[in-house]
Formats: C-alpha cells, sequence, structure tokens
C-alpha cells in the first residue's frame, strides 16, 4: 500500500473515532442532562414538556428558531459548558430530525450558547407558537 | 493461464477430502447438536442484571447501589421491582436523574428514578439517600419534587424505581 493512501486510511479511522467519541459523550451527557424532562427518545410530554423530535433542526434552520432554542429555560439554566452543550444541540438535532433537514442546517456553536446565557427567554411557550406557526 | 485456477483446484481438493472424510449422518448429527445445544442456551441459569450489567446486593434494601441519589419508597418492596412499577401504577415519563458508581464493576451509570404514580403512597422501604441531589430551586437537579406531577394519571405517589439508562464514563 502507498504511504499517503495508508496515511489517509488511518486519518480517516482516526476522524471516526473522534466523531463517535463525541457523539457517546453527548449522548451520554444528554441522558444526564436533558432526559429527565424531554425523555429518553426525546418526545417530552404532550402539553407539558416540548418534543425535540422534528421540530429541533427546523427551529435551528430559522434565526428566531434558532435564537428561541438558545435562550429556553433548559439551555441557558443548563450546568453544562458551552462547548459541551452545543455538541449536545447539534447529536440531539442529528438523532430526533430529518436527516435531509439536519444536513443543510448550521451546527450549534459554544460562542452561540455562551452568548445566549446573557439574555435568557422570558416568554417561553409564546415564542415557541409564533416561530413554530402551532395554534397550541 | 486462468488466474483463478489455483483457487478452483484448492477448494476442489478440500472438498473431495472432505467428501471422502465426513459422512452425511455425521454432518447432520453435528448440525442438530449445535441447533438443539444454542436453544437450549437462554434456559441455563445465569445472573440476569439489566442489560447485561453486572449486579450486587439486594434491590429491595436501601444500600443497593442503583439507589445512590433516591428519595422515595422503593417499588421492589411495593408489589414493583427495582425497574418496574407496581400493578395499578404507572412511571411518570418526566423523571429525575442522576449517576451512581456500581462497586460490582467499578463504572459509573447513568440511573433514572422514575415515580410511580396512581395509587397513595406505598409506605415500605423508605430510602432517602440524595446522592447529588441539588437544592429545590433548580428543579432538574433536585429529588425532592413529586414528579409525578408529570404523569398521565395525575398525582399520588406510590414508590420508586431506579432504571439504568447509560453508562457515565464520559459526561459533564
Amino acid at each position: 500500500m502507498r504511504p499517503t493512501f495508508r496515511l489517509m486510511i488511518i486519518g480517516l479511522l482516526g476522524v471516526a473515532g473522534v466523531a463517535h467519541a463525541d457523539d457517546e459523550r453527548a449522548h451520554q451527557n444528554y441522558l444526564l442532562h436533558c432526559m429527565g424532562c424531554h425523555t429518553e427518545s426525546g418526545v417530552g410530554l404532550p402539553g407539558k414538556v416540548p418534543s425535540l423530535r422534528g421540530t429541533l433542526a427546523r427551529l435551528a434552520d430559522d434565526p428566531d428558531g434558532r435564537s428561541y432554542v438558545l435562550r429556553v429555560p433548559g439551555v441557558t439554566q443548563s450546568t453544562l459548558e458551552p462547548a459541551r452543550l452545543a455538541e449536545v444541540l447539534n447529536w440531539a438535532m442529528r438523532e430526533f430530525s430529518d436527516t435531509d433537514l439536519v444536513a443543510s442546517v448550521q451546527p450549534f456553536t459554544a460562542a452561540e450558547v455562551a452568548a445566549a446565557r446573557d439574555r435568557p427567554l422570558l416568554e417561553v411557550t409564546a415564542t415557541r407558537q409564533k416561530v413554530l406557526q402551532e395554534d397550541h | 493461464m486462468d488466474p483463478m485456477k489455483p483457487y478452483d483446484s484448492m477448494i476442489e481438493r478440500a472438498s473431495r477430502r472432505l467428501a471422502k472424510t465426513v459422512s452425511r449422518r455425521s454432518v447432520l448429527r453435528t448440525l442438530g447438536t449445535l441447533l438443539v445445544g444454542a436453544a437450549s442456551v437462554p434456559l441455563l441459569p445465569v445472573a440476569r442484571g439489566q442489560g447485561g450489567v453486572k449486579d450486587k446486593g439486594d434491590p429491595g434494601t436501601c444500600d443497593y447501589w442503583r439507589h445512590c441519589a433516591i428519595d422515595g419508597f422503593l417499588c421492589a418492596c411495593c408489589g414493583g421491582s427495582v425497574t418496574t412499577c407496581p400493578p395499578g401504577t404507572e412511571p411518570a415519563p418526566i423523571t429525575w436523574v442522576g449517576t451512581c458508581r456500581n462497586a460490582a464493576d467499578g463504572r459509573d451509570y447513568i440511573v433514572s428514578y422514575n415515580d410511580c404514580c396512581g395509587k397513595s403512597s406505598c409506605g415500605r422501604c423508605l430510602c432517602n439517600r440524595n446522592e447529588g441531589d441539588g437544592p429545590l430551586y433548580r428543579p432538574p437537579v433536585s429529588n425532592d419534587y413529586n414528579w409525578c406531577v408529570g404523569s398521565n394519571s395525575n398525582i399520588p405517589y406510590h414508590c420508586t424505581v431506579s432504571r439504568i439508562v447509560g453508562v457515565a464514563d464520559k459526561t459533564g
């Protein structure tokens, strides 16, 4: 095998390994910090805890929706540091959303998470309804 | 020369050798033994910890490792088990989540403490260990709440289960 080709394979394996380690960490942090309310499968509890399934990527794709996600109490009050929290948000977006939509959505960054902590959302339900154009 | 020729003759030699030395009945006998043997493996007595987790201790006692952050009556003493609600109650989907160290394998696990709701308090095996419990003004990290408020059957709290949902070796 040519040395360059071998290096490429080792590099790819390395990237795959890192991505996997991050996913695992994000999943564990989701279980520990988010699933208590949003449940293991992300469906939440109708009328009490909003579902993450199918909505997270939609929200992240819209400037108002993105600002909403970053400023909800579960995010601004989380004890996770910004980089870890951004990792969990991106994992949840991939895990709970339609693949096609996720591919076109900009991932959340640690800087966005940190900036949003300075301006927590006060009107959570009303903002969500407005952004998702839901009736209830 | 056909590049596949050496492989052809190798396979042919192996097949002929096999045909000479192994009878059809012995093949059937071996396959039959394997089938019956494989089918009986699940019947053997094994330690059935949740999801293959090594387990030690009695889930009906407060010092059992999975109860490290619990605050409530143990469902294992109330007609349920460490992971299932007693008949007539249902688990609240909204839960308190913590981590516990398993002495049997030295690893930390993420444990979901689901309250079982729909009947009045069980009253047996009260366990209040609170490891990692947070203050009331931070509800998601406080186990003092009656999480049955988040159940469909609404309110009466009966007991609590300690369900392992994952390993905690990369959290934080």
